[in-house]
Parts: structure tokens; sequence; C-alpha cells
């Protein structure tokens, strides 16, 4: 997608250290990807440990270059936002009109023979206290769809973007040995692994430790796959999936980038329909 | 609870004039998260056996839909004159993948009431400007005398071309294996 | 003499009953040693009518509340615009607009200009108990309704 020459792999020489902590080959196994990739290279991330604070790579996954090295278009992930924060804004505004205001059904001073001007009810725009001619009148929604196959492309840029940048971790679990918030808050530190850190899992139901020790910390969230969206990867530094979520997520942005029926999701959006 | 509510209406209504609306609805607040029940297993009565035959489950699986095109079957010549794309692509300077449905990515886009006809080729990977390189000539050798306009998004890997020239480029294309 | 010694007395007593003020004085002298009337009770006359007023030691400060700066990692904050994609990541039949719970129900999904929004409103409520329950705002509604219906008929154009 870049004109310019493509990045080469950094070639990472094992040192000594992650060599000794590495798990037998025949533990993990490797990633078989879907949609086979023609012409881009599989991107290849580390599979991290999350039992203990000190760092373990367990092995590399490749990660389908359609989902985690599409084009970086910054115009569909600011449309992406901006339609997250405005599609469920209600603006609850109000000013009231000449028939809302109280009072003013009776004409103030007769039309004639008074030398003043001629009025009907003392609530018209025209007098001090009365009403607002095309004020905001509540609730007013500022409701938009976007097409289905732009917030698709929002969220592989987003992705493509969080891996390029190094912000991008998985692990294998979000199993950990203690309920303490100090253990996470410790792993994080030591893996320079930025101030926020949003935690996605497959399910909703995580495990009791994890879900006890960032409960006290504001900045590290937890996340079902399903609930993964563009705001909430850019709001946090650091993203960090488990194998499970990764399988997930990917499966189902390849199966809606190559599926052929995609007819019910790009027709026009209709309320009753829905 | 239902007999305390009948109760309390016939205390209401015995006490005072109240509009049959307004004692009857019932107090049910539609589609609020707070105010739905929680979902109550549905306890099924009917009866039913299952087995696990995998000869069977193969009659049961060409049944159900299937949600991508497949590749098609490997031939040498297809009668409609479609030709699959090449495979050793990986050393090529630019790459335009095919749609969904094994299909080439050039579009013929028509406005002004029929009168304005661009090409627009898609989903191009790689040296864009390379691929814009390789097209000039050929196009301009189709339009002699006349100019060639061609606009490359390269932001959006896209090339767009003045004038009709969809099987063109598609022949073009094919016969680089793309 | 009497009526003096009266005055002097009174006087030096500075009783202020109303049956002791003196309104009428036999000596003008004794006039001028009562003082001017007071007048204007109670009224405190502003030097500075206009601008800024000036720092005066001693004086109370202003109750003007501390900037505090919004807290960003609030729960609600912190996971904005989750399952916003429930339809892409999940089950493809569900809907976001379906999820909108902290909107008026005859919001959810609903994107268009007042009249229409009315109207919705209008087909909604008008079955639930919302006309006997708030008479005022349903009257105030339908006066809306009609006068949106004329101006936009009337006064604007269509599309």
């Amino acid at each position: 997608m870049f004109s310019c020459t493509i990045p080469k792999l950094r070639i990472i020489f094992p040192t000594a250290r992650s060599l000794s902590s590495l798990a037998s080959p025949s533990q993990i196994e490797p990633r078989q990807l879907a949609f086979p990739p023609k012409y881009q290279q599989p991107r290849q991330v580390w599979l991290e440990n999350f039992d203990t604070i000190e760092e373990k790579k367990l092995a590399i996954l490749e990660l389908h270059p359609e989902v985690f090295a599409a084009n970086p278009r910054v115009d569909i992930i600011h449309d992406n936002v901006r339609w997250q924060s405005l599609y469920r804004y209600v603006s609850y505004a109000h000013t009231k009109s000449r028939f809302e205001v109280r009072g003013g059904g009776r004409k103030p001073w007769p039309q004639k023979g008074l030398g003043r001007a001629r009025h009907g009810s003392i609530r018209s725009p025209l007098f001090r206290g009365g009403g607002v001619i095309h004020g905001p009148k509540s609730p007013n929604p500022h409701f938009y769809m976007l097409p289905f196959y732009t917030r698709i492309h929002g969220l592989t840029a987003t992705l493509s973007i969080k891996l390029a940048q190094d912000d991008l971790h998985v692990i294998t679990d979000l199993e950990i040995p203690t309920d303490d918030p100090n253990f996470v808050e410790e792993l994080v530190k030591s893996r320079k692994w930025g101030p926020s850190v949003l935690f996605v899992d497959e399910s909703d139901i995580m495990p009791r430790n994890i879900t006890a020790a960032t409960d006290s910390v504001k900045h590290f969230n937890l996340m079902p796959a399903y609930g993964l969206n563009v705001y909430s990867m850019l709001k946090h530094d650091t993203l960090v999936l488990t194998r499970a979520a990764l399988d997930l997520i990917e499966s189902k942005l390849l199966t809606h980038l190559h599926k052929n029926n995609s007819v019910p999701n790009t027709q026009k959006y209709k309320l009753n329909q829905v | 609870m239902a007999s305390i509510r009948t109760y309390l209406q016939r205390i209401i209504t015995k006490t005072c004039f109240m509009h049959p609306r307004v004692y009857n609805s019932p107090q049910i607040r539609n589609s609020s998260f707070h105010s739905s029940k929680f979902l109550v297993d549905v306890e099924v009565n009917t009866k039913y056996e299952t087995t696990k035959n995998p000869e069977e489950w193969k009659y049961v699986e060409r049944l159900l839909p299937v949600t991508t095109v497949p590749e098609p079957k490997k031939l040498p010549v297809y009668a409609s004159g479609w030709k699959p794309q090449g495979d050793d692509l990986k050393d090529r300077p630019y790459f335009i993948a095919r749609t969904r449905n094994h299909m080439m990515p050039v579009y013929l886009e028509i406005r002004q009431r029929g009168t304005a006809r661009h090409t627009i080729i898609k989903k191009i990977q790689g040296d864009i400007w390379q691929l814009e390189k390789d097209l000039r000539p050929f196009l301009e050798d189709l339009l002699k005398p006349k100019n060639l306009r061609l606009q490359v998004n390269e932001f959006a890997g896209k090339i767009c071309i003045n004038g009709d020239h969809v099987n063109a480029i598609k022949y073009w294309l094919g016969e680089r294996n793309f | 003499m009497l009526l003096n010694k009266l005055t002097v007395a009174f006087n030096i007593g500075k009783v202020c009953l109303p049956e002791a003020l003196q309104v009428r004085f036999r000596y003008h002298a004794d006039k001028v040693a009562r003082g001017p009337l007071l007048r204007r009770y109670g009224y405190e006359e502003k030097i500075l009518q206009r601008g800024t007023l000036p720092r005066l030691k001693g004086a109370d400060r202003l109750c003007k509340p501390l900037y505090t700066p919004k807290d960003a990692w609030t729960e609600k904050r912190a996971l904005f615009g989750q399952n916003d994609y429930i339809d892409i990541l999940g089950n493809e039949r569900l809907h976001p607009t379906r999820i909108l719970y902290n909107i008026p129900p005859w919001l959810r999904g609903v994107g268009g200009n007042e009249f229409q929004v009315m109207l919705r409103k209008r087909n909604m409520l008008a079955k639930t108990v919302y006309p006997l329950a708030r008479p005022t705002k349903w009257n105030q509604l339908q006066k809306r309704i009609n006068y949106l219906y004329r101006f936009l008929n009337k006064k604007t154009k269509t599309v």
C-alpha cells in the first residue's frame, strides 16, 4: 500500500535470557491463516505470558495482513471516531416558544387609540420574557449510520496502526496468580506497556483475579472481543489481546471482508427493520 | 401480587374517579435495560434424538449455505473467458488484488448524465507509481491523437482514468497474470 | 420657660418616642442643634457606578469555584464506545441501535428533523398514560406539530 520501500521485518536476535525462557515449540500451536495472503507478508507478533511480572516470550504468531497490515487510513478512523461520539448523542437543550411560555393569551392593550405599538400577546418574541423564535427544541438526536465497510476498515486501520506503533501485545490468557492490583501495575511498568492498557478477551466472563485487580485501577480496563471499537483503542495507549480474542477478531473481520452476501449490511438503514 | 393490585384498584376507583387508561395501564417500561427481566431457561419438552454420524452429516453440510465464493476448480481454459490470478506474484513491485468474487477490480463510473466516463482501478498494493509508469505507454497508444488523463490516488490505492478502458485494462492485467 | 425646660430635658435624653419627637421649635438654634433629618434610610450610595471594582484590603473574596480538570478515566468515559461494533464482531443480527438504553425510546436509532421526531414521539406515546399524566406537555406537543406542519408546508421549500 505504500509507494516508499516496504519496511523490512526487524530481525530480533534472541538473547540468552529469552532463549532460556522460550517454551518448547510443541506446546504452542502456530496460527493458520484463513484466506492465505498472496502478496503482503504476514505480520509477526510475540506471544507473551501473563503469569509473572517478568516477560517471557513464548512463540511468534503470524497475523493476517488484511487485518493487521491494512492501509492506515486516518480519514476513515476520524469518520469512525466522529460517528461513535455523535450517533448516540442527544441534545437536551430546550427553549420555550411563544406558545410554551406561561401567560400571553390576552391582547395587552387595544389595537388603536393609545399611540402605542400594536401587540397581540406579551409573550411574542418581540417582548422581553417572550418566547424564542427558532431556538433548540429538546430532545434533538444527532443519529446517523456509517456505511458497514467504513466501520470494518476503521477497525482494520486502527489495529494495523496499533501493531505498527508497537502498542499491540498478544498474551496466552488473562489468568494471574493474585488479585493484587500492584501485580498488574508492576507488570505493565516493567514491560513498558504505556500508562493505559485495554485487555481484550474472547468472552465477557473474565477470571476472578484479573477483574479484582483491575477494578480499582481506572486506566486498566477489561473488554470482551465483541466490545472492541476504534474510540477505545485510541483512548488506551496499549492494546493487549488474548490468543482466543485475536483468533475471534481476525476470523470475524476476514469473513466480513470475503463473504459474498453483503446485501443486508449495505442496504440503507431502515429504523423499523433493524 | 395480582390480588393486592386488584384490591388497590378497587379502593382507588371507589374513592376517586380515575380514567380507566390510568388505573389499567401496566407499569411496563419498554426496552429499558434495568426494567427487562433476566433470560429464563425455556424448558423444551419436545423429544429429540442426537446422533453423530460423519457420513450422514455430509448430507447436512451440502445443504448449508456457503458464505464465501470458493476457489474455482483448476482448469487450463475456462469457457467464460475468466482467468484466475497467478500464484507467484510476491516479487512484483505492485499487486492488484482480486475481489471477493475473484474478479478484477476495474470499474466503469458514469457521471454527468452519461457524458463523463471514468475507469477506476482499485485494490492496488505496492508501488503505485511504477504501475502508472507501466500503464501510460499502453493507454497512450490506445488513444493516439487524444490526451490521456490519469489520476493516481496513492493514499487509497486507486487509479482513475478518463474514458472507458475497462476491457483494455483487464486484458493488460490478465497478460501480467494479475 | 416651662416649654424650654421640657425641650432641653427631651434633647438631653435623646428620646425617640413618637410622642416626644419634636417637629416645631421655638428657637432656631434648637432646630440646628437637633441636626438634619435622616432621609433615604438604608440607602447605600454607590460611588462606582460603572467599570471594574477596586481591590479593597480585607474585603471578602469572590466565591468563584476552583478549577478541577475532569476525570478522563471514570467508568463511563473509559469504556465509551464499547459495543458499537457488536454487529461486526459479535452477533450479526444485533444492531448497535438496539443497545442504546440511555435514550428515550422514541429516539433510538432515529435521525431526522424536529417534525419527524415529534410525530414519532406522538405515535409512540399516544396509547400510553402520557396524554393523561402530562396533559400540558401533550398539548404543547400537539400545538408544535400543527405549527411545524403549517410552517414547513407554507413557508419552506420542499426539497
